[in-house]
């Protein structure tokens, strides 16, 4: 196989979301779909409809052009144009898509050595927040026959907890919130990073980055990957909620370390990045949460699969016909 | 240490510090003691001109930035250096990496929270009354 016979690749994918992006929005407002595990399996298959495309077309299904049924005339030059186009765009993507698939696996080794970093300095906690934190890790683990993830503390500023590591997660914490948090929110911070790790939600995200590296080239894959974050969060939300069984106390809990993050963020030492705010996700999360029920409301199980199915293959025929 | 920028592009101290920062960082250091804005200046206008008033500001800026610590004595202040130049060193790196390994990492993580942006307070307020207003009103939908 050519470079060139990439081109497919480029053409897929770039018109390929030009076809799905507005199928997929009219389904999620016409059928008002709001549970995020549903939400986060439409952008998912979004996501990989091109490469399943791509995957079909260059194994066991033909192409128009291989075919040989292409009409004639203007159709026969656009397609031509069409397919040039793709072949030049793929010769200069080719060496930059090959880098970003390195960087996406160096991005896994940078994962690996952040937290060896992180376990490397950490710092002991008093024995009494030690046993609080340890004894909400177990209990949960124990009710979900989950293994006891290891858990760091650390002193780093700039984030509350986070999961972290594919074959043994660890949970992250920052002893600097643990006096400022009642059992409750503590547990609440907790779960959600247990609930991370038993959806193997690190893998998943990384695998995703990497994907959407290598589609670059259109905003689209950026936006999908966005929006299935923030579906992955709002999860996690929803089943940490049911945990603690409110989901407003939760809600609470997730605007107060908010707070704190931001009070404690101005006297943040050493060097400075330019963060990007998430604020739109952290709002559409405790609003989602706020929504109670409603934000529960599901297809039936038939009639979304129906859906997911048609979406995919009605993209992938439209593909089959450009390409 | 307060937050700084971090400029790859320039060489030595310049790439965390402005340039007159430097100088008087380095000028202290290599004194080694406490110092008046007084004698930092008597050493920077032998090598070039400079007024007293912005030898007295950048000191006042790296004091901000907890580079510096400051003690008044009567109307005069003094100032030694919060850390050495090594740990200021060792400190920054440690930082670039971290900061460079936690951009790169985040694709590998899960959040509680993602990270906080400046302007949030306002959404966070608005929040709060929501949920208070909510509090008052039904019972919890998920009990």
């Amino acid at each position: 196989m050519r470079v060139s016979d990439l081109h497919s690749f480029f053409i897929y994918v770039f018109f390929g979301y030009f076809f799905i992006f507005p199928a997929l929005y009219f389904a999620l407002k016409l059928f008002n779909i709001r549970h995020p595990q549903q939400r986060k399996s439409l952008y998912i298959m979004v996501l990989l409809v091109p490469f399943a495309g791509f995957a079909l077309y260059h194994t066991v299904l033909e192409k128009r052009c291989q075919t040989g049924l292409l009409p004639g005339g203007l159709f026969l030059v656009y397609f031509d144009a069409l397919c040039n186009i793709g072949k030049m765009a793929i010769s200069f993507l080719a060496p930059l898509l090959v880098l970003l698939m390195v960087i996406g696996l160096l991005k896994a080794l940078a994962g690996s050595l952040y937290l060896w970093r992180t376990q490397a300095s950490s710092v002991e906690p008093s024995k009494e927040e030690r046993h609080r934190v340890e004894s909400i890790i177990r209990s949960c683990c124990r009710e979900w026959q989950l293994a006891v993830p290891p858990v760091f503390f650390t002193g780093q500023k700039g984030f509350a907890a986070f999961a972290a590591g594919f074959y043994r997660p660890a949970v992250v914490i920052n002893t600097a919130i643990l006096p400022q948090l009642t059992d409750a929110e503590l547990a609440g911070i907790l779960i959600h990073e247990l609930v991370h790790i038993r959806r193997k939600d690190m893998l998943m995200g990384w695998l995703l980055h990497l994907l959407r590296d290598m589609m670059i080239f259109t905003p689209f894959s950026t936006i999908l990957l966005d929006r299935y974050m923030l579906e992955r969060e709002r999860l996690c939300d929803l089943e940490t909620a049911e945990v603690l069984g409110s989901q407003r106390q939760y809600a609470a809990t997730l605007l107060k370390v908010w707070r704190l993050l931001l009070d404690r963020q101005q006297f943040r030492p050493g060097f400075a990045a330019n963060f990007t705010g998430k604020k739109r996700e952290m709002e559409q999360r405790v609003m989602a949460l706020l929504a109670g029920n409603e934000q529960k409301a599901a297809l039936p199980g038939y009639l979304f699969l129906t859906l997911l199915f048609s979406m995919a293959t009605l993209t992938i025929l439209f593909l089959g016909l450009i390409c | 240490m307060k937050s700084m920028d971090f400029k790859p592009g320039q060489n030595g101290l310049n790439k965390m510090l402005g340039s007159l920062e430097s100088e008087v960082m380095e000028i202290i250091w290599r004194k080694g003691c406490e110092v008046c804005v007084r004698d930092v200046f008597e050493d920077l206008s032998s090598r070039r001109e400079i007024a007293y008033t912005t030898v007295m500001t950048i000191m006042a800026r790296l004091s901000d930035k907890k580079i510096l610590r400051k003690r008044k004595e009567g109307n005069v202040s003094f100032y030694e250096p919060a850390l050495s130049r090594d740990e200021f060193t060792v400190n920054v790196v440690g930082n670039v990496v971290d900061s460079l390994l936690e951009d790169f990492a985040e694709a590998t993580m899960s959040h509680f929270l993602s990270r906080v942006g400046r302007h949030d307070r306002e959404t966070i307020a608005k929040l709060e009354k929501l949920l208070a207003e909510h509090k008052g009103g039904g019972t919890d939908e998920s009990q």
